[in-house]
């Protein structure tokens, strides 16, 4: 009996351990704190990084792409081996529940509050104020695109009435409980794109590289030519075209039957998709390509290969599968 | 030992009895089917004289002349007292005991007698389970227990099953029972990463199980607090008894076929024809002759289709036949190309035995299962040892432990291409399985066999014969649970008892495809490898005290629990292989992806309980639990649980004495609140993830929104319960319940324009209330016939009572405010337009923006409205149960039932496309489409590449759900005493056992037992399997 009692004291002061207030204290392994992601020039450089990644993610631009070429009318999808991918888009069958649709409204306000955050955090993270000024223009220019693709794929062309309905433009972090701003005009939501754009042309430090696949100058430019071209406003479409060429020269004709492959010099703006960075499945090259592997569903019409002239390189850079056309099998 | 421990006694007396007069009595002692009965202990009455039966039931006793009555008594049997008069020879029988009063519910931390017990529980016991062809034991509860529904959906070997006690409490936690093995929360759940599906439970050997305990109210369950929300499944291992060891052997073989009969498809004949029909008809209205017409529709239909399984191009003439010389060259039957018989080989040997001071159990185990889908099966081979020895007259030590080694091939699973099920539901016939050659002739493959075709439009580059023989998805797991434990008794009432447990779980997963053919092709073969390790160490303390104060019992419990879950996770993925056949990563020449992570979580807690009675008649038990959950961020981190329980044994009332055919009545109530942590680990915080890489930088995005607020997910369950037995014949349960979920655990949706989908809140309350009943009657009872009837039935309702907006479209169904969660809501099928063959729905009628109120038919499905279609929860379930002795002859038949419920035939889905997709199987329903107006039919028109949409997703494919399952029935035969021991055997006893045998449902064509949604995924279809098996013991 003693023997236990002793033997009881033993385990109790052992084993009754006092629970250490930091054993319910645990943290994830592969992600961070949000309100330290912008605390360290490490974690600045990681986040902007990650705004792309969230362009290249395949329910993302790269189904824009593909959606884009299926409902230009220029493009067909052949059924067999295509498992019904972007028919409903080919059959103008989209509706909130049908077809690719809620992805690009989920992944580009993901990217716009990706954005939002870096714009508000940057000011006031511990980073040279050059480098402030560059990330804030690379930052302002992705939520220009983001809400450009948005507007594109969302409402009606500018050309056709701007004062139609837009998206919501959003230009701040928004919580949970606050109040989603509502849909203005096409106006609306150019100006709002411009402004950013202008912003970013302004700041955006002019000895990037486009080396990375991240935007520079004059991709930037490049992109206010695209936003001006929409709005008819050809001048300034013009003007910022040749900005966005300068010291871009036009590759050599010889290269241009070499497919999309290697960069060339004219290449001002590349996103970067490498094999060993997983960006999902249902790439570009699956459905465009003409090779065995993948989907190789997506078609162009004799019709519109014709409208090339004979002597236009470009005509060219179509496969046309000879013996097919031939036979009309 | 008894038979010693008599002996012994005797002998001690042994000087008394000679002293008296004593004559010789002796006899046979049998049970009441006539058996002789070993082992009975038979005492004068009111000496210490005694003596046993022997092996064939007989007995020889000196008695003195004193003596006036014999007490016969046998575990399990009525003791009989019997007078003596002047005979010599003096017969016996026993009459078997209904033991259920004394029965032991198993509950948190502890046991209790059925008789004290104040909440609900169902006992299932290891005779249910043995005969069972399954490879985990949860699927033999479907039917056993009331409140409990158990589906498994998939028949693929060492599937997961959705078990749910007393209906969901939850939307975005899990709703997953606790599982507590030999006194320890085990880990449950699928922890593969490209398996269709798999279960940890699977790891368990069935037959190491002595009983399972479902606990269902507050008062059992709620000692688990925070863990006790989904209510909690006890699971009991055998173990030793001291004595002779004993040594039992069992072997099971079955043999699996697919348990329900699909959908009735188009032979390939028929499935050219109909689109030849509808080709002809195109061509005759366009103005062609017969010959023309017929000709032009064996070219579309060829080019159409990509398919000729006929000797010519010209296979049908304008009369509709086959022209004079054409043969069919092929008609594949996918679906017998892709199953095949299913078999089960299971074998376990066990050794328990033990002196007082130490008791061991030991068993080995192999079961191996063959799916009825190619590439489908299920090994596992398991030990189970466990050990206690009383150390010291205060100290006990033990282990149990469980180790299990199991190896899964599934098939390639849901909605994917080579997913063998879908493959076969959705291609017709009339694509070849094999290359052919131009007389149409499979082409021989050098390597064996002939060529596999992969060549439909349907699901083009895959075959799934051909891909079952060359892609990859194995698991190994390996699984490890050690529970030592200490028990120290300071006095006879008060002991301290300590338990520490690992339960690892360890997982090896290869998933290949081959670079040839599917989904490999693209990249010259790819290979993923998941290693994931998921380790959980818990700590339990107890101190409990019990003592007698007059006619006052009182029990007390304290202890303190703490709980650490860590799961590690590494992966790998290459792709470009050399060859065919080559797997391992080291091969590939392009790496892909390598990942490793890590989660946690720790659960730290403090408990006690009280039970209290006054004179096994007014019982009162009561407990409190707190638990911190690294979940919950600092102020909400500690939940306090606690229940009240109450029993009132009205049968021990002086009132009722005279009553004395009741065995019991008893009324009984509970009310507690317990938790629900079940979700993501880190699901409270704010979060940038990393590995959002781009341009091979390292990149970081915004993933999770920061709730603070985020608490402990509360069910408040009320239970009311009246027991009764009498006449040692009948027994009946009825028992109410409500289960109140408060603060629900949820992912609530957000406007993607916050960048976000959703943000876990506790926004959301839900109520389950209902009813379960059981009675059992023992119809028949006498010496060599015994008939026990048994039935039970649940009804619930479930309520979601609130949410942060009044209703949330959850895919097919939809939540809405005092509905319930599995709600259809879907657009209604309005049948096929006369006039024009085209599909209609419904839709509410708007006239200049404001609707009338009426609803109108639409054939533009976008534009149809969506209603409420009722919901997929059925309104009863349950089991109806007879058990037939007769001599050694036993059979048992066990079915299970549903009413009510509804469910979606998403197959019928696909194979009425009405023309859309050529090439795509049909079913002969088909054959009623609509040909030309007037026509009254539910199949609308057929059109090659048809956009009507027919076949999107309403109330055309809902269906209700009712069925009732032969789920099992056995008929066994035990040898009798005599018999075994003329063989050395303890005991020995062969069955046939049948599961799934027969189902009866309402709609037919599908397997009405479906996902707790009421959907089905391409699963495997579930089996029926009849198996032999025998059961020997040394």
């Amino acid at each position: 009996m003693k023997k236990s009692t002793y033997i009881l004291i033993l385990i109790s002061s052992s084993l009754f351990f006092s629970c250490k207030k930091d054993f319910l204290e645990t943290k994830p392994y592969t992600s961070i704190d949000a309100t330290s992601a912008f605390s360290s020039v490490e974690r600045i450089d990681a986040a902007m990084t990650g705004l792309y990644d969230l362009i290249t993610t395949s329910s993302f631009n790269t189904h824009i792409s593909l959606t884009s070429d299926v409902k230009g009318g220029d493009m067909l999808v052949v059924s067999t081996g295509n498992y019904s991918r972007f028919v409903t888009e080919y059959q103008y069958l989209q509706s909130p529940t049908a077809g690719y649709g809620e992805g690009f409204w989920r992944d580009a306000y993901k990217l716009i509050t990706n954005c939002n955050v870096a714009i508000t955090q940057i000011s006031a993270s511990p980073i040279p104020e050059n480098i402030k000024k560059d990330y804030l223009a690379e930052a302002r220019a992705l939520r220009a695109w983001a809400h450009l693709q948005l507007v594109r794929l969302f409402a009606q062309p500018f050309a056709v009435d701007p004062s139609s309905p837009g998206i919501p433009v959003v230009d701040v972090v928004l919580a949970p409980a606050d109040k989603i701003p509502p849909r203005g005009t096409v106006k609306d939501d150019y100006d709002f794109i411009t402004s950013d754009l202008l912003f970013a042309k302004a700041n955006i430090s002019p000895t990037r590289t486009n080396n990375g696949g991240r935007l520079v100058l004059n991709s930037i430019n490049g992109l206010l030519a695209r936003v001006y071209l929409d709005q008819e406003k050809w001048k300034d479409a013009s003007d910022h075209a040749v900005l966005a060429r300068n010291g871009y020269s036009l590759a050599a004709a010889s290269t241009l039957l070499n497919g999309f492959v290697d960069k060339t010099s004219e290449w001002i703006w590349t996103l970067a998709y490498r094999s060993d960075d997983n960006t999902g499945y249902l790439q570009i090259a699956s459905f465009q390509e003409p090779y065995d592997i993948g989907y190789s569903t997506f078609r162009t019409p004799l019709s519109f290969i014709n409208l090339f002239s004979t002597d236009d390189i470009r005509r060219n850079q179509f496969f046309v599968n000879k013996t097919k056309v031939q036979t009309g099998a | 030992m008894r038979k010693l421990l008599l002996l012994f006694t005797m002998l001690l007396f042994g000087g008394v009895i000679v002293n008296g007069q004593n004559r010789i009595i002796s006899g046979k002692v049998m049970n009441e089917s006539g058996s002789p009965l070993p082992d009975v202990s038979i005492l004068v009455k009111g000496q210490k004289i005694g003596t046993t039966t022997n092996s064939e039931g007989s007995y020889k006793l000196s008695i003195p002349s004193s003596a006036k009555t014999l007490v016969f008594s046998s575990i399990g049997h009525l003791a009989e007292e019997v007078q003596i008069q002047n005979q010599s020879i003096l017969n016996v029988t026993l009459m078997h005991k209904d033991n259920s009063l004394d029965e032991i519910v198993m509950v948190a931390y502890g046991a209790q007698k059925k008789s004290a017990f104040t909440g609900s529980a169902s006992t299932i016991k290891a005779d249910v389970l043995e005969n069972r062809p399954v490879s985990s034991f949860e699927k033999a509860l479907q039917g056993q227990a009331t409140g409990i529904t158990v589906q498994s959906a998939s028949g693929q070997p060492g599937a997961a099953s959705t078990v749910r006690i007393r209906g969901v409490g939850s939307f975005s936690a899990s709703n997953t029972p606790l599982y507590v093995l030999d006194g320890v929360a085990v880990t449950t759940g699928d922890f593969t990463q490209a398996a269709q599906t798999a279960d940890v439970l699977s790891t368990l050997d069935p037959r190491d199980i002595e009983s399972i305990t479902v606990l269902k109210d507050a008062t059992a369950a709620g000692l688990y607090g925070s863990r006790a929300g989904n209510g909690v499944i006890v699971i009991t291992t055998k173990r030793g008894q001291a004595g002779k060891s004993s040594i039992n052997f069992s072997a099971n073989h079955g043999y699996s076929s697919i348990a329900v009969d699909r959908h009735q498809l188009m032979n390939g004949r028929q499935y050219f024809k109909y689109w030849w029909d509808y080709f002809y008809d195109g061509r005759i209205a366009a103005g062609d002759n017969a010959t023309v017409a017929a000709d032009k529709a064996n070219t579309l239909t060829i080019s159409n289709l990509l398919a000729n399984p006929f000797s010519t191009a010209q296979p049908f003439g304008s009369n509709g036949e086959l022209n004079s010389g054409v043969s069919q060259l092929y008609d594949t039957d996918w679906r017998s190309a892709v199953l095949n018989q299913g078999k089960t080989e299971d074998y376990s040997i066990s050794v328990s035995g033990g002196s007082d001071k130490t008791k061991f159990y030991l068993s080995g185990g192999l079961f191996d299962q063959k799916g009825i889908v190619l590439a489908s099966d299920f090994k596992r081979y398991s030990t189970k040892f466990n050990l206690e020895n009383n150390a010291t007259n205060f100290l006990k030590v033990g282990v149990n432990t469980t180790l299990s080694y199991t190896e899964q091939n599934t098939p390639a699973g849901s909605g994917g291409a080579a997913n063998p099920i879908r493959f076969s539901e959705i291609v017709s016939n009339v694509y070849p399985l094999y290359r052919l050659d131009a007389q149409g002739s499979p082409i021989p493959d050098p390597a064996g066999g002939y060529f596999y075709n992969y060549n439909t439009i349907v699901v083009k580059d895959y075959n799934p014969v051909g891909l079952s023989k060359k892609n990859i998805y194995n698991a190994k797991t390996l699984r490890g649970i050690v529970s030592p434990f200490l028990e120290l008794s300071f006095t006879k009432d008060l002991k301290f008892r300590t338990m520490g447990t690992a339960d690892l779980i360890d997982i090896l997963e290869t998933q290949y495809y081959n670079p040839v053919n599917g989904d490999g092709a693209g990249v010259k073969g790819r290979t993923y490898k998941y290693r994931p390790r998921d380790l959980t160490l818990t700590l339990t303390n107890t101190l409990s005290y019990g003592n007698k104060f007059g006619r006052h019992n009182v029990n007390l419990l304290a202890g303190q629990e703490a709980v650490k879950f860590r799961y590690e996770n590494i992966y790998a993925n290459g792709t470009t292989f050399p060859f065919d056949g080559i797997v391992e990563l080291a091969s590939a020449a392009t790496p892909v992806t390598t990942f490793s992570s890590i989660s946690e979580k720790r659960i730290y807690s403090l408990f006690s309980r009280f039970n209290y009675d006054f004179d096994s008649r007014y019982y009162l038990t009561g407990s409190l639990r707190r638990d911190g959950s690294s979940i919950f961020g600092e102020d909400s981190r500690f939940g306090t649980f606690w229940t009240v329980g109450g029993g009132w044994r009205i049968g021990k009332e002086s009132f009722l004495n005279n009553a004395d055919w009741i065995d019991e009545l008893k009324l009984k109530g509970s009310y507690g609140i317990s938790g629900n942590d079940n979700i993501g680990r880190y699901a409270r915080l704010g979060l940038y993830s990393t590995g959002n890489n781009y341009s091979g930088l390292p990149g970081i995005t915004y993933s999770q929104l920061e709730n603070k607020k985020l608490h402990w997910e509360e069910n408040d369950v009320l239970d009311i319960g009246l027991e009764a037995s009498f006449l040692n014949r009948f027994r009946a349960e009825v028992t109410y319940f409500s289960r109140w979920s408060k603060d629900i655990l949820f992912a609530q949706p957000l406007s993607y324009l916050t960048g976000f989908q959703t943000i876990t809140t506790n926004l959301a309350t839900m109520k389950n209330t209902g009813i379960e009943a059981m009675v059992e009657a023992t119809i028949v009872k006498n010496k060599s016939f015994n008939w026990v009837f048994s039935a039970n039935v649940t009804t619930s309702t479930n309520v979601i009572q609130k949410m942060n907006v009044d209703s949330l479209l959850n895919g097919s169904q939809r939540w809405k405010v005092g509905k319930d969660r599995y709600q259809w809501y879907l657009r209604e099928w309005a049948g096929v337009d006369p006039t024009n063959g085209k599909p209609s729905w419904y839709m509410n009628e708007v006239v200049s923006g404001t609707p009338t109120g009426k609803r109108i038919t639409t054939n533009n499905w976008n534009l149809a409205t969506r209603y409420e279609n009722g919901s997929a929860l059925p309104k009863y379930y349950g089991g109806i149960n007879n058990n037939f002795s007769y001599k050694e002859f036993d059979l048992s038949i066990l079915t299970f039932y549903t009413i009510g419920g509804k469910i979606y035939d998403a197959d019928l889905a696909q194979q009425m496309h009405d023309g859309k997709n050529p090439g795509s199987q049909l079913t002969t329903q088909a054959f009623d489409a609509w040909k030309k107006p007037g026509d009254v039919t539910n199949v609308p028109r057929f059109v090659s590449k048809n956009t009507d949409l027919g076949n999107n997703t309403s109330t055309r494919f809902l269906f209700d759900g009712s069925y009732l399952r032969l789920k099992s029935i056995t008929i066994g035969y035990t040898l009798s005493r005599d018999l075994v021991s003329k063989i050395h055997l303890a005991n020995a006893r062969f069955y046939i056992s049948g599961e799934n045998l027969a189902t009866w449902a309402k709609h037919k064509g599908m397997d009405p037992e479906v996902s707790i949604a009421g959907t089905a995924d391409n699963e495997i279809p579930i089996v029926k399997t009849i198996s032999m098996g025998l059961k020997i013991g040394f």
